[in-house]
């Protein structure tokens, strides 16, 4: 195990090398000149002698990148073409946001998941089985910014339960305020996310309950439940760590944007105005929060899903079929 | 031996899916030679509610929202197959060169492909577009090379599980070219799984789409997208709410008709996983 | 077709019939009757898809899917067909076990075997702690594998097909039950570990006064283990007798083909491996 610690993380500070420098180049895939080519042509000419110097745009693209690297390694991720503002302090700030969006909203759908995908499964064919397994089918198809307006036009507009968007300014200095901001906007991320994970807890449990060492364990005598509880639940768990780790990848782009739906100051509102304005620091900033989020939670599944298989650890190859 | 071989009947999934997805186009096709109203008349009212008129109503500028429906409806089938089919062309190029290549090159593309596809595909899409100017040409270009990722994975794995087979390994023995060896007995093994994870695909590329326009880096005015269309309904939805809720709708019929047509081909093609339905 | 219907029939199966349900209604299994006496051993031969295991499936009513069953199984008493599970459950492991053909996907995957054999010792007998631990270990001596820390604490892709099919063995005998049924369980494995495991079936199967069901395919391997054999053939009976007269004498063409063939191959192979016993003696 701790062999394959080692190996893991080098690969996951591998990949991170790597999608820095496919982060870094590009926004340097524009013909002409960088700095210029990516502010918006409105602006000044002391913006884009800023933008310039911040990208030392008159060096080779190898140096630009070691100069990147060795600023963020620092801690600097460089400042907002348009606001001048500090990009690493901002991103922070939104994450207060954006984090807590995305982690409860995760918990609860596997939570919904957990129940309604087994049921959709070991109830099949029952009404509500299958209405489950319906229900999550549809939900896959549904544009999540979608379920997010007929939210808050059903409990923000016409029954004023919630608010319809905005977030405190005093950010969670009044817990309360924040959380009831966020409620909309979580229902809307654990409805798509929700069905999305029943129909992996389905897809597994269907597969643990037609499986021949269940058969094993009823023919010897247990009943349906207690044979899953014993010899199911941890087999069916299996897949659905593995691919727990996208999923909530997905759910933090959910997050990004919902935050559009109901104007959070989150990730999503900052990444989504750099990219429409050219900002590339912000762009950049961003982009490597988000890279290294997905990395590490991949990460995690990983590891996670070679503590509970242990078929698993018997292999010695690596990451790759 | 047993009674004989019942004729196989398509799944209902699949029959489900074909109708959908055939509403959808069928909108679609109208809308290349009919509209109620044409994109740029504003003669309605101001966010009039459904009539006879305006089957949808109107929007903010007076258009008519039925008919921005339906030609958003093209252009969401348009990208969803161009996307799917850039997927697949880039996709199936990147995993077979995997396949064949030598083992450092094809596990180095195995890491990195999988790294790309734990990020969202609409993240990815977003990506493309940033380095380019919205458009419906980067809309496209951006959806099709974010889902190129998981097609090539998928690809490569299915290369290497076919060129392990024995018959394989004969006809390279006795000389059989690449080429060959690809037409005859690589894609032949792979196209039904591929062709049931591109339907998948056309589905995720059109919800892309639409979230690309509803952020509004996808397909600019003044052209139609579903996406566009919902968010500028947003602001009105209290006092408009056909608008923000039927080009939902169409969306939710496509992406539903893509999906339940890829489950049913999948049973189609292979019955015995049709008991895990 | 003469079922041995006495009164120490331990299962009687009468006119048994088995039918997919759904789109397509496909009749597996027509007209079943068969009887097996307590500590008797029958064999079920015959190819694939003749019925045979899903007839040895059916006595525990663990059919897959959705199947119609028609006609009767009695299993020491309890009605199968058409029971409800609240019914089957306290008779399956007490009445009737069962192994299966491939024990790499018999046996739970994320479970040391250890714990495995453990289970149905502490449902059916009620063992707990030390009395548990030691049980299990007699498990394994029983079925010839050592009960060592090493073994006990293995998964079971740690393990030979041969040492995983005497774990299911294992459990399989730790239900002490009346009747165990054998799915085929040498085919999945080596050639030479499949008579080590015949004998060793043989050998519990006689020192418990177990009943024993045999499915296989393999006439070759039937007669070291059975003393009767029922031969299936598209979901119905054509043959049945002891193992000898069946042998030596096939009634039914079909016998015959499966007789003859299994002849042919002993001839063919130098049978150092499967010992004495074969078709040819």
């Amino acid at each position: 195990m701790g062999r394959y610690l080692a190996r893991r993380s080098f690969f996951l500070v591998l990949s991170l090398a790597v999608g820095m420098v496919v982060i870094f180049l590009l926004l340097r895939l524009l013909p002409g000149d960088p700095a210029n080519a990516l502010l918006s042509i409105h602006a000044t000419p002391e913006q884009i002698a800023a933008a310039r110097e911040q990208v030392n745009a008159d060096q080779p693209v190898a140096t630009q990148l070691a100069e990147w690297t060795s600023q963020v390694l620092r801690g600097d991720l460089g400042s907002s073409f348009i606001s001048g503002q500090e990009v690493l302090p901002d991103i922070a700030a939104r994450l207060g946001v954006t984090l807590p969006l995305t982690l409860i909203a995760f918990t609860i759908s596997v939570l919904l998941a957990a129940v309604l995908g087994f049921l959709a499964a070991y109830r099949a064919d029952t009404w509500y089985g299958t209405l489950f397994t319906g229900v999550a089918q549809v939900g896959i198809a549904v544009p999540v910014f979608w379920v997010g307006t007929i939210f808050v036009w059903i409990f923000a507009l016409r029954l004023g339960l919630l608010p319809s968007g905005g977030f405190p300014r005093g950010g969670w200095a009044d817990p309360a305020a924040a959380l009831r901001s966020l409620a909309l906007p979580v229902a809307t991320i654990v409805t798509v996310m929700t069905a999305s994970l029943t129909r992996y807890v389905r897809s597994a449990v269907l597969d643990v309950l037609g499986s021949d060492h269940l058969r094993t364990a009823r023919a010897l005598g247990a009943g349906p439940l207690d044979a899953f509880a014993r010899h199911g639940l941890r087999n069916a768990a299996v897949p659905v760590i593995a691919i727990m780790g996208v999923e909530l990848a997905s759910t933090l782009l959910g997050a990004v944007v919902i935050e559009s739906v109901f104007t959070l100051p989150g990730l999503g509102s900052m990444l989504t105005r750099a990219i429409a304005q050219h900002d590339y620091p912000v762009i950049q900033g961003v982009l490597l929060v988000t890279t290294i989020f997905v990395l590490l939670v991949g990460f995690l599944a990983d590891v996670t899903q070679r503590l509970v298989d242990p078929r698993l650890q018997a292999t010695i190859t690596g990451a790759h079929v | 031996m047993s009674t004989a071989r019942p004729r196989r009947r398509l799944p209902a999934t699949l029959v489900l899916g074909i109708v959908l997805l055939s509403l959808a186009a069928g909108l679609a096709l109208l809308s290349l030679v009919w509209l109620p109203f044409e994109l740029s008349d504003t003669s309605g009212g101001r966010l009039e509610g459904p009539s006879a008129r305006h089957l949808l109503g109107t929007d903010t500028f007076g258009r008519d929202l039925f008919s921005w429906t339906m030609v958003g409806t093209r252009i969401a089938l348009l990208i969803g197959a161009g996307a799917a089919t850039i997927a697949l062309v880039l996709g199936l190029a990147v995993g077979l060169l995997a396949a064949f290549a030598p083992g450092w090159l094809d596990d180095a593309t195995s890491s990195f492909l999988d790294v790309l596809i734990a990020f969202p595909t609409l993240l990815l899409a977003m990506l493309v577009v940033a380095v380019r100017s919205p458009s419906t040409t980067s809309a496209l270009l951006s959806i099709g090379i974010a889902s190129s990722a998981v097609v090539a994975r998928l690809s490569r794995i299915l290369a290497k599980r076919v060129l392990n087979e024995q018959f394989v390994t004969a006809a390279r023995t006795s000389g059989t070219s690449w080429p060959r060896i690809v037409l005859v007995h690589l894609l032949p093994n792979m196209w039904q799984t591929l062709v049931v994870n591109i339907a998948l695909l056309f589905g995720i590329a059109v919800i892309t789409e639409a979230g690309l326009s509803y952020l509004g880096l996808g397909v600019p005015p003044p052209n139609a997208s579903l996406g566009r269309l919902l968010q500028e309904a947003q602001a009105t939805v209290l006092s408009a709410p056909l608008g923000a809720i039927a080009p939902g709708v169409v969306i939710v019929v496509i992406v539903l008709g893509a999906n339940m047509l890829a489950d049913g081909l999948r049973a189609h093609f292979d019955p015995a996983l049709a008991r895990n339905r | 077709m003469s079922a041995l219907v006495t009164a120490e029939a331990l299962v009687t199966v009468a006119d048994l019939g088995i039918a997919t349900r759904g789109d397509a209604v496909v009749q597996l299994v027509r007209g079943v009757s068969f009887a097996v006496a307590e500590g008797e051993r029958l064999g079920v031969v015959g190819e694939s898809g003749s019925g045979k295991t899903i007839t040895a499936l059916a006595i525990t009513g663990l059919l897959p899917g959705a199947m119609t069953v028609t006609g009767s199984i009695d299993l020491a008493g309890t009605q199968v067909v058409g029971a409800p599970e609240g019914r089957l459950r306290p008779v399956r492991g007490r009445d009737v076990a069962m192994v299966f053909q491939e024990p790499l996907t018999a046996l739970d995957p994320l479970m040391r075997v250890g714990r495995q054999v453990a289970e149905p010792l502490r449902r059916h007998r009620h063992l707990r702690g030390a009395a548990l631990d030691g049980a299990v270990r007699a498990a394994l001596e029983e079925v010839a594998l050592p009960s060592d820390e090493r073994i006990l604490r293995a998964f079971p892709h740690e393990l030979s097909g041969g040492q995983r099919q005497r774990i299911a063995l294992a459990m399989a005998l730790a239900c002490n039950p009346r009747l165990l049924i054998a799915d085929e369980p040498t085919t999945a494995l080596d050639v030479t570990v499949q008579a080590e495991i015949l004998d060793l079936v043989a050998r519990v199967v006689a020192e418990r006064r177990m009943a024993l069901l045999f499915v296989t395919h393999d006439i070759g391997v039937i007669v070291r283990v059975a003393t009767r054999l029922i031969v299936m053939r598209g979901g119905e009976i054509v043959e049945e007798g002891p193992a000898d007269e069946v042998i030596r004498h096939p009634r039914h063409p079909y016998t015959r083909t499966l007789v003859d063939g299994a002849r042919l191959l002993d001839r063919a192979l130098d049978r150092g491996h499967l010992g004495g016993g074969g078709i040819s003696s």
